[in-house]
């Protein structure tokens, strides 16, 4: 531990930290834009000049590590009038865009011109600087040249995060640019995280820009479902659609990043949902649906139930009880036939379900290709699309009936007899458990669409149907017990630790 | 009248200076053999007696510098900085050009007494002749056994490597340099760490300048004592000036430190041009400060006088500029330089500089107000003192002292300076 005194308070902190993080640690923010805690440093853009007494000159914060006796000063008039300088010459040649610019509302250039700079222009005269507008500089990221601040958190993370070093610096003083190698693009699958750190609006992703100012959108913390290691996310919302995901902070798990495939794979949940329960005749109510499931659930030794890896722990427990208490004598089996990816080395792992290892702790059977071909003659599918991972199992499914519990209209919903509407991830309190054990809880972001319900309330209405009790009062009840029972899924209290926006 | 001093340059009117054939003739290596008996510290002792000092521009003490080298280092790099970019300095390129073996036995003796196996040449990418001449030598050196696996017999490893810039002044900046070699982006690296201890590939590195190596046969040679008895106590031995602007003879020109700049410009250069007034004098290349013909009178080429006069001795660049100048022209053309030539990675110094030359641009346009005169000033103090390198003080010090002094100048251009006004009114 070293004793640090910023601002006259003496404090202790580790030793080897910088002193931006240091003092961040004692309640005092250093502004800054090129320091980033997942990046290694550069001390570039001097946003972080502050006093040590001692040295005459002021001293980057982020370059400097702390130690024994070192006495810091963050708010005399020297490093105040130095931020304010600072910010005059970053807002030298910036176009200023910020009417038309997506990062309006979460930008360091707004943030710390309110906070810090505040001085009047003194740009009497002549241009700016003119650089490129819009520059694809891969399939999912566009850049603004002008309004770049040359801070290199990009660059950075493509060389010391990724190691695919696409982004570099061109050209020299204020004609400098970011770019890419002639004929190369930025096509790391992780170049969306370029977009996240990029403190001003200078890199934007194709995706989200011009949908929606940051402002109106509301946040949730989730978890993505697209693969096993379940990176924590923002789901960032605006009436009712989901309008980005971002990568929440957890050093566990996938640190300040996601992967592009997981971060753009939401559409599903704002399109194409399933609204209302539909039969061979025609669209229905939801207690209509439950009565036809439950017409044909008359004979349980005949009835298959497919659980998914792609459920919450939640619903796969009450599933599992629900099979347990109101339909003993049917078969629940689980699995998957989504196509596997690679493991990258990064954060991307082959399983594509976000609940693999929580269905297998939970106990549910993973013998799902033998059931199907068994004898059962209904099956109930709960969020599993069997046919859109492998069209062949149409003849397997032919002369059964199928039940199609769904969020959205899969191809196996296209093939039931009945289809019957659930929420997405984004629209439950629940969890998934990832591939090294760790059970994460997420929050419901958005309201369910039409009719969907949670697995857990069909199946609770489907035992009162039958006359049984799953013996749950509530959700919270159903998870109390649930991390009684398996070990290691104690309830863990997610930190909200927002990204910083610049 | 005083004359040249020619120790480093004693050889380079001879026909084929450049060849190893006639650096021989006038007794070539036979420092360096006489080094690479001796215990590389007893070397470093010698060069650190010699008092001398960094001819790059901060006149480091070549031998202290060494000795920052940490004791437990297991590899070392020698870089010789041969990039030469500094407005107003062009004395490395006579020594590339013309006697490129002097710095080649310099490089020797320097790897010995720092115990490094492997020296990089930086040279700038413009010096052509100097390149081919440069590559020539140390072909031939490696031919004669002075350089490669058995240097001069002694069984010691040497190999030099030489690279050329591609067209950036920065790259004279020693980590900049470093970061050029080494294939990167050449912008100069937050210090600490100092080359000394993480250098060139992570390793222990020194840099030094062509000039300051060449001293170091000379030195060797004739021992400390010698050649501290030329020069003045805190500036040892003879410098190389690259004298340009306004004078009957521009040229290189050897002479002991502490010479009068008055005997310089009238004894070897022939006075100012066309016998004209002499306005101001840059001495040291054309990011010190400028001194006025007053100041300049005074005036001892050497460290400590150049310091005491406000200025510095920097690269030995002088510029003269004679009655007919318009300092604020100069200033144009100078700041124009230096907003081209800023690596752009501080925020300050890439802004700022370009802002710089933009205002004095428009001064010198007659385009501006004096809000923009006080602008300029400003911006000079901002830009200066929260940067990675000291590129943002070689801008600063020139803006300073040519407004300051010469502020009339600036002023008269001002739209709104009082004499325009008086105009207007009448
Ligand atoms: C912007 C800048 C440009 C420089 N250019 C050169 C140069 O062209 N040649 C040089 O020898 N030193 C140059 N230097 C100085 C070097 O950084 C370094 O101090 C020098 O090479 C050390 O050698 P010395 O101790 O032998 O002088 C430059 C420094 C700065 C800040
Ligand atoms: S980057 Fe920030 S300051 Fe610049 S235009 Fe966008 S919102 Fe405005
Ligand atoms: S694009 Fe953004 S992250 Fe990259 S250097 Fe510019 S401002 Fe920084
Ligand atoms: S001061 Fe200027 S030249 Fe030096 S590192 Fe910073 S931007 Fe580059
Ligand atoms: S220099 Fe420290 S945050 Fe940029």
């Amino acid at each position: 531990m070293a004793k640090i005194t910023i601002n006259g308070v003496e404090q202790a902190v580790e030793d080897g930290l910088y002193l931006i993080e240091a003092a961040r640690r004692c309640g005092v923010d250093i502004p800054h834009y090129c320091y980033h805690p997942g990046l290694p440093v550069e001390g570039n853009c001097r946003m972080c000049s502050v006093e040590v007494e001692g040295i005459p000159k002021l001293q980057t914060a982020c370059t400097t590590i702390v130690q024994d006796g070192m006495v810091v000063i963050t708010d005399s008039e020297k490093v105040v009038g130095e931020r304010s300088d600072v910010m005059e010459f970053l807002l030298r040649n910036h176009p200023i865009d910020c009417p038309i610019c997506d990062q309006a509302g979460e930008c360091g250039l707004q943030d710390y011109y309110m906070e810090h700079g505040l001085h009047d222009s003194r740009i009497t005269v002549s241009e700016k600087v003119k650089k490129k507008k819009r520059v694809d500089l891969g399939p999912n990221v566009v850049l603004d040249s002008e309004r770049c601040i040359l801070c290199t958190r990009c660059v950075r993370f493509c060389k010391d995060v990724v190691g695919t070093e696409e982004l570099v610096i061109k050209n020299r003083s204020n004609h400098a640019e970011i770019t890419t190698f002639p004929g190369k693009g930025l096509v790391n699958p992780y170049a969306l995280n370029t977009v996240d750190i990029c403190p001003v609006g200078a890199l934007t992703s194709r995706k989200f820009r011009f949908q929606c100012r940051v402002w109106y959108m509301k946040n949730a913390t989730s978890i993505c479902p697209g693969c096993e290691r379940g990176c924590n996310i923002w789901i960032d919302h605006h009436e009712n659609k989901i309008q980005r995901l971002r990568p929440r902070l957890n050093p566990d798990v996938n640190n300040y990043w996601m992967c592009d495939e997981g971060r753009l794979d939401f559409h599903w949940i704002n399109d194409d949902r399933v609204l209302r329960a539909e039969g061979p005749d025609g669209l229905m109510r939801p207690d209509e649906a439950d009565r036809a499931v439950l017409a044909l659930l008359s004979n349980p030794g005949d009835v298959l139930i497919v659980a998914s890896p792609r459920s919450t722990n939640e619903s796969l427990f009450a599933l599992k009880r629900f099979v347990e208490v109101a339909l003993p004598g049917a078969a629940l089996t689980g699995g998957s036939f989504r196509p596997t990816g690679d493991d990258d080395g990064f954060l991307r792992l082959p399983d594509k379900n976000p609940n693999s290892r929580g269905m297998r702790e939970i106990g549910i059977a993973g013998d799902l290709e033998n059931r199907l071909n068994g004898s059962a003659g209904v099956v109930l599918v709960f969020e599993n699309d069997l046919l859109g991972d492998r069209p062949d199992l149409e003849s397997v499914l032919a002369g059964k009936k199928v039940v199609a519990f769904t969020s959205n209209r899969t191809a196996t919903a296209r093939g039931a007899d009945l289809v019957v509407p659930v929420t997405t991830y984004a629209e439950l309190n629940g969890s998934f458990t990832n591939h090294a054990g760790l059970r994460q809880e997420f929050r419901s972001a958005i309201r369910p669409p039409g009719d969907s319900r949670s697995v857990f309330d069909v199946v609770k209405s489907l035992s009162g149907l039958l006359g049984k009790e799953l013996g749950w009062e509530s959700e919270t009840a159903l998870t109390k017990e649930m991390t009684d029972v398996i070990t290691g899924w104690g309830v863990r209290v997610e930190e909200e630790t927002e990204l910083h926006a610049g | 009248m005083i004359e040249e001093t020619k120790v480093l340059t004693s050889r380079i009117h001879k026909k084929d200076s450049h060849t190893l054939e006639s650096y021989r003739e006038d007794g070539g290596y036979e420092a360096a053999a006489m080094a690479l008996a001796m215990d590389p510290d007893e070397v470093t002792a010698i060069v650190k007696d010699s008092g001398l000092r960094g001819r790059g521009g901060a006149g480091f003490p070549t031998g202290l510098k060494w000795t920052f080298l940490p004791k437990d280092r297991d590899f070392t790099y020698l870089c010789v900085n041969a990039d030469e970019s500094e407005p107003g300095t062009f004395k490395d390129r006579v020594i590339l050009d013309l006697d490129p073996h002097l710095m080649i036995e310099g490089t020797v003796i320097s790897c010995h007494a720092l115990k490094s196996e492997h020296a990089f040449i930086y040279i700038r990418g413009e010096f052509c002749r100097p390149y081919r001449r440069l590559v020539a030598a140390v072909q031939e050196a490696y031919e004669a056994g002075i350089l490669g696996d058995n240097v001069l017999g002694t069984g010691r490893k040497l190999d030099i490597t030489i690279h050329k810039g591609a067209g950036a002044y920065i790259c004279g900046e020693e980590t900049a340099l470093l970061n050029s070699i080494e294939g990167l982006r050449g912008q100069p690296r937050i210090k600490p760490p100092f080359p000394t201890n993480h250098g060139l590939f992570g390793r222990s590195t020194v840099i030094n300048n062509v000039e300051t190596l060449a001293n170091v046969p000379v030195i060797l040679k004739e021992g400390a004592e010698v050649y501290r008895s030329r020069g003045t106590e805190k500036s040892p031995g003879t410098r190389l000036f690259s004298v340009s602007g306004h004078v009957e003879r521009p040229g290189v020109y050897e002479l002991e430190h502490g010479v009068s700049f008055k005997d310089m410009l009238n004894d070897i250069c022939g006075g100012v041009k066309g016998g004209r007034a002499l306005k101001a004098v840059v001495p040291g290349g054309s990011s010190v400060p400028v001194l006025t013909a007053e100041e300049s009178m005074k005036l001892q080429m050497d460290f400590e006088s150049c310091q005491e006069c406000g200025t510095m001795l920097g690269s030995a660049g002088v510029i003269v500029m004679d009655e007919t100048t318009d300092m604020v022209w100069a200033l144009d053309k100078l700041t124009h330089f230096y907003a081209h030539e800023s690596c752009g990675q501080c925020t300050p110094c890439r802004e700022g500089t370009g802002w710089v030359a933009e205002l004095v641009h428009l001064i010198n346009q007659g385009r501006a107000k004096s809000a923009d005169f006080d602008k300029l000033i400003d911006l000079g103090t901002q830009i200066c003192g929260n940067t990675i390198c000291v590129f943002s003080d070689a801008v600063f010090m020139p803006v300073m002292s040519y407004t300051t002094k010469f502020r009339s100048e600036f002023e008269s251009k001002l739209i709104d300076s009082a004499p325009v006004h008086e105009k207007v009114g009448a």
